[in-house]
C-alpha cells in the first residue's frame, strides 16, 4: 500500500530522492558490515589454529582451516550434557509459561471476580520492581526448601506465570470477540472448556510468540545458572561457556567455536520463527 | 491436534529426564561424597586418578569430583554454603582461608587428628600456621605450599653473556639485568622484548622494602591500614617503575595482548616470577625453543620475601558425611598421595618428608635447580589473615591498577586506599 | 429466587476466575510480596545466610550512602553509561529503522542482520567482544582501525578510560531490538498524513519533525522507558569481561550488588543496595512518565 503511495509521488524531487537512496544504501551497508565483525571474527577464530589466533599481522582467513576445533571444544567439557540440561530447563519453563500465562491472562480478561483490576494493576506494577530486589530472597526461599543445585528454582517459577506475558496475551484475548464464547456457553461449555476450546485456539499466534521469547529467555539467562547451580553437571550452556573461559583461558580457537554453538539454536530459531519474533516485538512495543 | 501431540511430547520429555535423573546409580552401603578442586587438565587427570585409588581402598565411599575454575572457587564455597548445599571435601587455596574460617564454615579437625593420631608434625610449620589453624582450631589439613622463585630464560642469558641468577641477586642488580636484556629486537622502535614482568605479588614489594600491609593502630590497638607509610609505598613505587620509568617489563596492555606466561615461554621475556607447579603445568609443554632454569628471588633493599601460599583440604560443618569425608582428607595430605602429587605437577608437599625425598627434588625434569623453591620457603611471608581479606584485596588492586598504568603515584593512590580498608576493617564481622 | 440464582452463579465465576489467576497469585504472594517484605527486612540486618542476622536499624542505607567508595563509583559508571547508551541506542535505531523504512531492496536481510545481535545469549556475546576488544594489534577493531585509519591501538578493556566507552560501544550493537519496535511504528504511520505535510510545502526535516516524530512518540517513550531501566541492569557483559576492573571503571551497579551478596556474603547489605536501586529506577521512570504528558501523542487524541 505504502509503496504504491510512495510511487505516485516520486515526480517532484526526483534527484534528491534518488541521492537519499544512495545515502540510505551506503549508510544500511557499511552499518551491516560493521554488525557483522563480531559474527565473522568470531567465526573465523573458531576455525583457526592456536598458534595464528594472535597472529602478527592478524590472520583474517584460518590457515590450516580446522573443523576439528569443534569437536576439540566439545571434548574438553562436556557441552552435551549442558546442551541436555539448557533444553530440559528451557522446555520445562517453555511449557510452564505457555500454561500459566494463558490461563491468568484468561481469567484476567474473561472471569468476573472481586478485586480483578486491583490485582491486574498490581500485576502490571510487579513490572516496575527490578529483579534484583527479590533475588536474595528468592535465593533463600529455594536453598530453605532444598532446591539449592538442582533445576527447580529454574523451572518451577516459569509455572506462576510471568507478569509481562500475562499482560501480552490479556490484551490478546480482548481482541477475541465475547460472541464466541457467550455461545459456546449456551451450548453449556463449562468455563474450562470456554477456555481450552475456543479461546486457545484464538491466540495461537500470540502464544507462539510468546513461546519464541520465553524460549529465548530461558536459554540466555546466565544470571540464575550461575547463582543456583553448583555441580559442574549441571551446568547449562551460557554458565559451561564461562567455566570453559576461566579453565582454559588461552584457548580463544576453542572458546570462540563453542560460542557459536552456543549462538547457533538462536539463529535457526530465529530464521525459522522470524514472524513471530516481530510480532512479539511489536506487540510489546507499540501496545506496551 | 498438532499442538496436542507436542505438549504430549514435552511432557513426555519432562517425565523421562526427571525419572531418569531420580534412580541413580544407588549402591546400598556406599556413601557418596562431593568433593571441590581447581585445577587444569594436567592437574585434574592427575587428581581423579588419585581419587580412583583411594576409592578402590575405601569401597564403602565413592567421591563425585566437581572441578570448578580456580577464579570461581571462592565464589562457589560462598554460594553453595548460603544455599545449604557445599561439597562435603574441598580444596582451599590459603589466599580464601580468613573468610571462609570467619563464617564457621569449616569443621574443626582437632578432635579427628586426636583420635587418630594423625602426624602433624610432619608438616613445614609455616603451612599449619599459615593456613590450617584459625583461632587456635586446626580446620584444614595443608596439603601443598606455593612458595615463588625467579624462572629466567638461560638461553637468552647466554646470547648477552649475562650471569645467571643466584641468591646474590638483590633489586639493584635484578633491574640492571633487565635493562640489558630489554630491547627492540626487530627495529620497529617498539620494545618487544622485556627483562622481566610483574608477576611476582604486589605483597611482595612492600615486604621486600620493609613495609607491612595492615598494622595495630597505636592509639585504639586496632588493626589499620598501613600502605601509606613510606616503606610500603616506596616499594610499590618500585613495581611501578619496572613498567613506567624503567620500561622493563610490559604494560598492562601489552601483558593483556597475549598474557605474561605466552610471553616468557614465546622467549620474549627474560626473568618472571612464578610457583613451581608453573614448570610442570604450563612450560613443560609450551617451551619448546629455549632452556630455562630458576633461581632464588632477589632481595629487595630490607629482605629476601617471597608470598608462602598454599592449598590444604578441609571438610565443610554442613557434611552430612563428616566420617567419610575425614578419610579423604587423611588420603589427600598422605605421603603417598603427596609423593604422587608431586611427581605428577611438581607442587611443594606440605610434607617435609615428601618434599625433602627424591620424589620432589630429583625428578628428571627442568627447572634443574629447583633447590631454589625449598630455599625461599623460610623467606615465605603470609597474606594477611583477616576475615575480609578478600574484598580488601580488590579494593587495593584496583587501585594499583592506577599505579600501574603510572596515573599516579604510589604515594597518591596508597593514600587514598587507606581510608577505604581502614572503613573496611572498621565494619568486618 | 431469580437473584439468589444469579448471585450463586457469580459467585461460581467468581471462585473459577480466582482459580484462573491463582497460580499467578501463588507465586505474587511468596515469590514476589513477601520476598519484598523480605528483602525489605533484610535490608536492615546484618546477614550472610549462615549465621543468624544481626539487627542494626539503617546502618546499611547510612553506610551506602556516607561511607562506600565503590557504591558511588558503580553508580557513576551506571549513570555515565545509561546517559551515553540510552540516548545513543535511541538515536541509532531510530535512524536504522527510518533508512529500512524507505523501502529498500534486501530489506529482510538487512533487518535480521540488525536484529540477531539482539537476541543471542549475553555470555556467548560476552565471549566474542572480548575477542573483537583485544588490545594492540591482535584485535580485529584495532587491526581494521589501524589498517583504515591508521588509528593507533586503543587500549579497549585495559584502560579505565576507555573500558566504559567500550561498553557503550557493545550496547549499540544490540539496538535491533528497538529497532523493530520503531519500524512498526513507522509501518504504522498513515501516509496521508505525509501526503498533507507536502501538500503544505514542507520538506524532509519538517515531515520528520511534525509528522513522524509525533506520531512515533509513544514508541520512543516505551524504548527511553526500556532503555533506562536495562541499562541499569547491565551484568553478564561486565562480569565476564572485565569484573569490573580496571580500577573499578566498570564496576556496574549490579555487578557491585553481586558481588557484595555472592561473593562477600553480606547479604543485608546487597538488599539495601537493591532498594536504592529500585528508588533509583522508579524515580527515573517516574519522571519520564510525568515529562511524557508533554511530548508523548496518543492516536486517540489526535483523532478528536
Amino acid at each position: 500500500m505504502s509503496t504504491v503511495a510512495v510511487k505516485k509521488k516520486a515526480r517532484p524531487g526526483a534527484a534528491q530522492k534518488k541521492t537519499w537512496r544512495a545515502i540510505a544504501y551506503t549508510t544500511l551497508i557499511v552499518g551491516s558490515m560493521i554488525s557483522l565483525i563480531p559474527f565473522l571474527w568470531m567465526l573465523g577464530t573458531s576455525f583457526k589454529d592456536p598458534a595464528n589466533v594472535f597472529a602478527d599481522p592478524i590472520q583474517i582467513w584460518p590457515k590450516p582451516w580446522l573443523w576439528s576445533n569443534y569437536a576439540k571444544a566439545f571434548s574438553k567439557l562436556p557441552f552435551a550434557q549442558y546442551t541436555f540440561n539448557t533444553c530440559l530447563i528451557t522446555a520445562i519453563s517453555m511449557f510452564g509459561q505457555m500454561l500459566s500465562c494463558a490461563l491468568v491472562a484468561f481469567g484476567f480478561a474473561r472471569m468476573r471476580f472481586p478485586g480483578r483490576n486491583v490485582l491486574f494493576v498490581t500485576l502490571l506494577a510487579t513490572m516496575m520492581l527490578p529483579a534484583q530486589v527479590t533475588m536474595i530472597p528468592v535465593f533463600k526461599i529455594w536453598s530453605t526448601l532444598g532446591f539449592y543445585d538442582t533445576f527447580v528454582p529454574l523451572t518451577l517459577p516459569s509455572f506462576f506465570g510471568s507478569a509481562f506475558f500475562i499482560f501480552l496475551l490479556r490484551q490478546y484475548y480482548m481482541t477475541v470477540p465475547h460472541e464466541m464464547d457467550e455461545a459456546a456457553r449456551i451450548d453449556g461449555a463449562s468455563t474450562m472448556q470456554v477456555f481450552y476450546k475456543v479461546l486457545l485456539p484464538q491466540i495461537k499466534p500470540a502464544l507462539a510468540t510468546l513461546a519464541i521469547f520465553s524460549f529465548m529467555n530461558n536459554w540466555n539467562d546466565f544470571l540464575g545458572p550461575l547463582i543456583y547451580l553448583s555441580s559442574p553437571a549441571k551446568r547449562t550452556l551460557a554458565l559451561g561457556l564461562y567455566a570453559f573461559q576461566g579453565q582454559y583461558a588461552t584457548d580463544w580457537n576453542y572458546l570462540m567455536a563453542a560460542s557459536a554453538v552456543v549462538m547457533m539454536p538462536l539463529l535457526i530459531l530465529f530464521f525459522c520463527g522470524q514472524k513471530y519474533f516481530i510480532q512479539g516485538v511489536v506487540i510489546s512495543g507499540v501496545k506496551g | 491436534m498438532k499442538s496436542r501431540i507436542i505438549i504430549i511430547g514435552i511432557v513426555a520429555l519432562i517425565a523421562v529426564t526427571v525419572l531418569a535423573a531420580g534412580c541413580g546409580n544407588k549402591k546400598p552401603g556406599v556413601t557418596t561424597i562431593r568433593f571441590t578442586s581447581w585445577g587444569n587438565d594436567v592437574e585434574e587427570q592427575s587428581l581423579r586418578a588419585l581419587i580412583k585409588e583411594f576409592e578402590k581402598r575405601n569401597p564403602h565411599i565413592r567421591v563425585e569430583v566437581e572441578i570448578t575454575p580456580w577464579a570461581r572457587m571462592l565464589d562457589k564455597l560462598m554460594i553453595s554454603s548460603a544455599g545449604g548445599r557445599p561439597p562435603d571435601v574441598t580444596r582451599i587455596s590459603s589466599e580464601w582461608f580468613p573468610p571462609i574460617a570467619a563464617k564457621g564454615l569449616l569443621e574443626p579437625l582437632d578432635k579427628y587428628i586426636e583420635r587418630d593420631n594423625y602426624d602433624l608434625d610432619d608438616f613445614y610449620p609455616e603451612s599449619i600456621e599459615g593456613w590450617g589453624v584459625w583461632e587456635g582450631k586446626i580446620l584444614e589439613i595443608p596439603t601443598d605450599i606455593d612458595i615463588y622463585a625467579m624462572y629466567y630464560n638461560k638461553d637468552m642469558f647466554d646470547k648477552y653473556k649475562l650471569p645467571y641468577p643466584d641468591e646474590t641477586w638483590d633489586w639493584d642488580k635484578y633491574l640492571e639485568v633487565a635493562k640489558k636484556l630489554t630491547l627492540d629486537t626487530n627495529g620497529d622502535g617498539q620494545i618487544d622484548q622485556w627483562g622481566t614482568t610483574l608477576d611476582m605479588w604486589w605483597q611482595d614489594y612492600v615486604y621486600a622494602n620493609g613495609g607491612t600491609i595492615i598494622g595495630p593502630d597505636p592509639d585504639t590497638g586496632d588493626v589499620q591500614c598501613t600502605l601509606d607509610q613510606p616503606a610500603a609505598y616506596e616499594g610499590l613505587q618500585f613495581m611501578a617503575d619496572l613498567i613506567n620509568k624503567y620500561h622493563v617489563s610490559p604494560t598492562a596492555e601489552e601483558a593483556a595482548n597475549q598474557g605474561t606466561s605466552k610471553l616468557f615461554t614465546s622467549g620474549r621475556i627474560g626473568m618472571t616470577i612464578s610457583g613451581s607447579w608453573a614448570a610442570e603445568l604450563i612450560y613443560k609443554n609450551e617451551i619448546t625453543t629455549f632452556k630455562y632454569d630458576v633461581a632464588p628471588i632477589p632481595k629487595g633493599p630490607e629482605t629476601r620475601v617471597s608470598i608462602i601460599c598454599g592449598a590444604a583440604y578441609a571438610v565443610l560443618k554442613r557434611s552430612q558425611h563428616k566420617e567419610e569425608a575425614w578419610e579423604l582428607v587423611k588420603w589427600m595430605t598422605g605421603k603417598e598421595y603427596q609423593r604422587a602429587a608431586a611427581m605428577r605437577s611438581q607442587i611443594i608437599p606440605s610434607r617435609r618428608s615428601v618434599a625433602e625425598s627424591g620424589a620432589y627434588l630429583h625428578l628428571d625434569a627442568d627447572p634443574k635447580n629447583r633447590q631454589a623453591f625449598l630455599y625461599m620457603i623460610p623467606f615465605g611471608k603470609s597474606v594477611p589473615a583477616v576475615s575480609c581479606a578478600p574484598e580488601m584485596t580488590q579494593i587495593i588492586q584496583s587501585e594499583l591498577d592506577l599505579v600501574r598504568l603510572g596515573r599516579e603515584s604510589a604515594r597518591e593512590g596508597m593514600e587514598k586506599v587507606k581510608p577505604k580498608v581502614d572503613q573496611l576493617l572498621r565494619h568486618r564481622e | 429466587m431469580a437473584k439468589t440464582h444469579t448471585s450463586r452463579l457469580q459467585r461460581k465465576e467468581a471462585i473459577e476466575g480466582y482459580l484462573c489467576i491463582a497460580p499467578w497469585l501463588f507465586g505474587f504472594i511468596f515469590l514476589t510480596l513477601g520476598a519484598v517484605l523480605f528483602s525489605f527486612f533484610m535490608s536492615l540486618t546484618k546477614w550472610d545466610m549462615i549465621n543468624p542476622a544481626k539487627f542494626v536499624g539503617f546502618a546499611n542505607y547510612s553506610t551506602i550512602m556516607f561511607d562506600d567508595d565503590r557504591f558511588r563509583q558503580s553508580l557513576k559508571v551506571t549513570a555515565i553509561y545509561a546517559g551515553f547508551s540510552v540516548p545513543l541506542g535511541l538515536v541509532c535505531s531510530l535512524a536504522l529503522a527510518m533508512l529500512l523504512n524507505l523501502n529498500v531492496k534486501g530489506m529482510q536481510w538487512f533487518r535480521s542482520i540488525f536484529y540477531i545481535p539482539a537476541i543471542l545469549p549475553g555470555a556467548a556475546v560476552a565471549m566474542v567482544w572480548q575477542m573483537v576488544l583485544r588490545p594492540q594489534s591482535s584485535g580485529i577493531f584495532n587491526a581494521i582501525l589501524g589498517k583504515l585509519f591508521h588509528i593507533e591501538p586503543i587500549p579497549w578493556l585495559t584502560s579505565p578510560d576507555w573500558v566504559l566507552n567500550s561498553f557503550i560501544i557493545m550496547s549499540l550493537w544490540g539496538v535491533g531490538g528497538g529497532m523493530i519496535i520503531y519500524l512498526a511504528g513507522l509501518q504504522g504511520v498513515p501516509t496521508q498524513l505525509y501526503e498533507a505535510a507536502e501538500i503544505d510545502g514542507a520538506g524532509s526535516w519538517q515531515k520528520f519533525r511534525n509528522v513522524t516524530l509525533p506520531m512515533i512518540s509513544p514508541t520512543l517513550f516505551f524504548n527511553l522507558i526500556m532503555g533506562i531501566i536495562g541499562s541499569f541492569q547491565v551484568f553478564t557483559s561486565s562480569f565476564i569481561m572485565t569484573q569490573g576492573g580496571p580500577a573499578n571503571a566498570s564496576l556496574f551497579y549490579v555487578l557491585y550488588l553481586y558481588q557484595k551478596a555472592f561473593k562477600y556474603l553480606q547479604m543485608g547489605y546487597a538488599c539495601a543496595l537493591a532498594w536504592i536501586l529500585f528508588a533509583i529506577i522508579l524515580a527515573l521512570t517516574l519522571l519520564v512518565m510525568t515529562s511524557s504528558r508533554r511530548w508523548v501523542y496518543y492516536e486517540a487524541e489526535l483523532k478528536r
